[in-house]
């Protein structure tokens, strides 16, 4: 009998690890994909954003950003002059503030400010957050290619956006694309993903946001990633976004 | 004289910079044009402001050096005399005000503890521009419609963050430095009207100063803050005891005279003003509800003395005894609280408005005096924010809720912002006022003025 039960149990768990080998749910994949967007321990940067607008004439933004964990980041714009300075810290739990040098202080961003484009640029505040997709997004696989998983991504919490239908490539686990759909289903950007692998992490050296109503598109490009720089909690704090 | 010295100091600087280029030393700042002309009193202009925004600031390894500097033309020529066209000062009215410089050592005596010293604008309160816990700093209301503009002040500054949401700041400021009044036309604005019977003739008014000692104990502010964030809510408890930087009426002198031909009485006026020391209690808040932004902010203003005004009517016969006496205007233990509560919100077409109610302006004291404001602004951008809209924006006042019809200022600025390139901003405004009593817009309302404004960043 025990013999039997063993053998069972065997079969059942060979049959499962199998299950799980060859189908990977939506949320499965989701994870990983955040796990490969978030494997570092923490990240700094330059970014060059590119905006170009529908008749092709291009405006270059400059910034740094810091980031560590899955949800603590500081963005700062270092050019042009007239946003130079402007920084952006986002926390865990939702929580973002802004700091305006002509304000000399920080101020806390309602959460209403997400669905805003972020500086002019075609990705808003939310797409700028660092927040895992699991924690945002359910997740349903839709479709299985050779070289892609199709995920349809449902927002948990009220959002912008009605789904995200996001490619994630099949083996390295980073998204390839993501395409954005507004309350009436209606597809309204879309983003491309060049990933390149710095050292053992795979990087994004180049997201590229579509708008698909007015045509224009930003380009953020990132430049000098270093990981696992050491950084410390304290990098992301109020003391530091203000200085 | 004072030109030349700017233009010799800008020089050097920027050798400065370019001999520091490795250490990162950053010269940036603005230029900007504010013209101003009204259209209801013999339109002209009312204001002319150039000014040259120039920041300085270098990081080193922990801490920095930052400094902010106006360049000014600022005001209108007067050269109504010959000895004018021989004074540079008059022609082409210039100045430089050094707003801030400062430096910082981050993780001074031990870690988490920041230290700044200098001239430096330390801004308290969550609200936006008006913050009644914002004491510390003098006020700067040269232009009333940049309402919470603030000057640097000389002070040391100490800061500790505690290991998560905490920080404790102390700060000492040696020196006190009053308040800058509206200029030109608005110099009204927040002075009350000196009242007289109406058969008297007010002959002369001379109005004093007394300008605290040169001793710490008269001339210096001392003020903490605790700052937290607790489940989802940033707060923060604040005390200073210094001196208002708006000065009270302390003493009024008043002797009257006759004259015979033609026959009428008059009075001769001497006042006294003097700066007060307050205890300032504060407390504010920021959070965020279903989307929107939520702030409150409450001071609580205690005197450090009893206020009294003296008033010396001297007889018409001059060897006779004046009649003296003295009114408590405000008492000690008579604490007023001024407020404010705010809301805002961003709209998912891309819209954005704040609501502001406040109780109590920076110039208005005691509980009885504080009027009520209500600030609303929308905003609304177009082409990516190239273009921003704000069709509403104004402020509605009431001095007495009783006669709001007698007691009323309204002031409606709508104004269109254009960035033809990132560094441009070309504002075009307009600003309507209307009111009754005494409020503060209605003594300035027939001065309705477009504004053009251009400002660029370098």
């Amino acid at each position: 009998m025990k013999k039997t039960t063993a053998i069972l149990l065997a079969i059942l768990f060979s049959l499962g690890l199998g299950y799980q080998g060859y189908a990977q749910t939506g949320t499965e994949i989701l994870k990983k994909l955040d796990q490969v967007m978030f494997s570092a321990k923490d990240l700094s940067a330059k970014n060059k954003i590119i905006i170009t607008s529908k008749s092709g004439k291009q405006e270059v933004r400059e910034s740094t950003v810091i980031q560590k964990g899955q949800e603590m980041r500081l963005f700062r714009f270092t050019s042009p002059a007239s946003q130079a300075g402007i920084a952006m810290l986002s926390l865990p739990n939702d929580v973002m503030y802004i700091y305006l040098p002509s304000f000399g202080k920080e101020r806390r961003i309602s959460s209403s400010v997400k669905s805003q484009k972020f500086a002019g640029t075609d990705f808003s505040y939310d797409d700028m957050q660092a927040q895992p997709f699991s924690d945002k997004y359910n997740a349903k696989l839709i479709e299985t290619t050779d070289k892609y998983y199709v995920l349809e991504l449902t927002p948990k919490t009220k959002s912008a956006y009605s789904k995200i239908i996001a490619k994630i490539h099949k083996t390295e686990y980073y998204p390839i694309s993501t395409d954005f759909y507004d309350q009436k289903n209606e597809k309204i950007k879309e983003t491309t993903y060049t990933f390149a692998k710095v050292g053992k992490y795979w990087s994004a050296s180049e997201i590229t946001m579509f708008d698909l109503k007015k045509g224009s598109k930003t380009q953020i490009q990132m430049i000098q990633p270093k990981y696992d720089q050491g950084l410390s909690d304290d990098e992301f704090t109020i003391r530091k976004l203000i200085n | 004289m004072k030109k030349w010295i700017f233009i010799s100091s800008l020089l050097l600087l920027c050798l400065l910079g370019r001999a520091q280029e490795e250490s990162a030393l950053k010269i940036y700042g603005t230029i900007s044009t504010d013209q101003r002309v009204t259209t209801s009193v013999d339109s002209g202009w009312i204001w002319n402001e150039t000014r040259l925004d120039l920041k300085l600031e270098k990081k080193v390894n922990r801490g920095k050096f930052y400094a902010n500097l106006w360049a000014r033309n600022f005001g209108v020529p007067k050269y109504n005399e010959m000895g004018s066209l021989f004074n540079n000062e008059k022609i082409d009215p210039f100045n430089i005000q050094l707003r801030e410089a400062y430096f910082q050592v981050d993780d001074f005596l031990f870690e988490n503890l920041d230290l700044k010293i200098g001239r430096q604008r330390i801004a308290w309160g969550t609200a936006d521009k008006m913050n009644p816990t914002d004491n510390l700093n003098p006020l700067d209301v040269e232009d009333i419609f940049d309402m919470g503009r603030r000057r640097g002040s000389d002070a040391v500054n100490l800061t500790y963050y505690f290991k998560g949401d905490f920080s404790i700041q102390g700060v000492w400021m040696p020196f006190f430095q009053p308040v800058n009044l509206p200029a030109g036309v608005f110099a009204n604005a927040l002075m009350p009207e000196f009242e007289v019977p109406e058969d008297v003739t007010l002959n002369s008014l001379n109005i004093h100063l007394n300008q605290p000692a040169f001793r710490f104990k008269d001339q210096s502010t001392l003020g903490f803050r605790l700052k937290g964030h607790i489940k989802g809510i940033d707060f923060s408890a604040s005390y200073l005891y210094g001196v208002n930087g708006i000065p009270e009426l302390t003493q009024v002198d008043v002797t009257p005279g006759i004259n015979i031909y033609p026959w009428y009485t008059y009075i001769d006026v001497e006042a006294q003003l003097s700066f007060i020391r307050h205890h300032v209690f504060g407390l504010d808040f920021s959070t965020n509800i279903w989307g929107m932004g939520f702030w409150g902010e409450a001071a609580i203003t205690k005197l450090d003395k009893d206020l009294y005004v003296k008033t010396i009517v001297r007889n018409i016969i001059p060897t006779m005894d004046p009649t003296i006496t003295d009114s408590l205007v405000i008492g000690k233990n008579e604490p007023y609280v001024k407020w404010i509560l705010g809301t805002d919100y961003h709209f998912p077409k891309g819209g954005y408005i704040n609501l502001q109610w406040m109780h109590g302006f920076f110039h208005e004291r005691g509980q009885g005096e504080l009027n009520d404001y209500f600030f609303v602004q929308y905003n609304h951008p177009f082409f990516d924010g190239k273009l921003s809209v704000v069709p509403l924006s104004g402020a509605f006042i009431v001095n007495n809720w009783k006669e709001v019809k007698e007691n009323y200022s309204l002031v409606y600025m709508p104004e269109i912002i254009y960035n033809p390139i990132p560094e441009v901003a070309i504002t075009l405004s307009y600003i309507w006022m209307k009111g009754k009593g005494a409020g503060m817009f209605s003594a300035i309302q027939d001065y309705d003025m477009f504004v053009i404004k251009a400002k660029y960043s370098f």
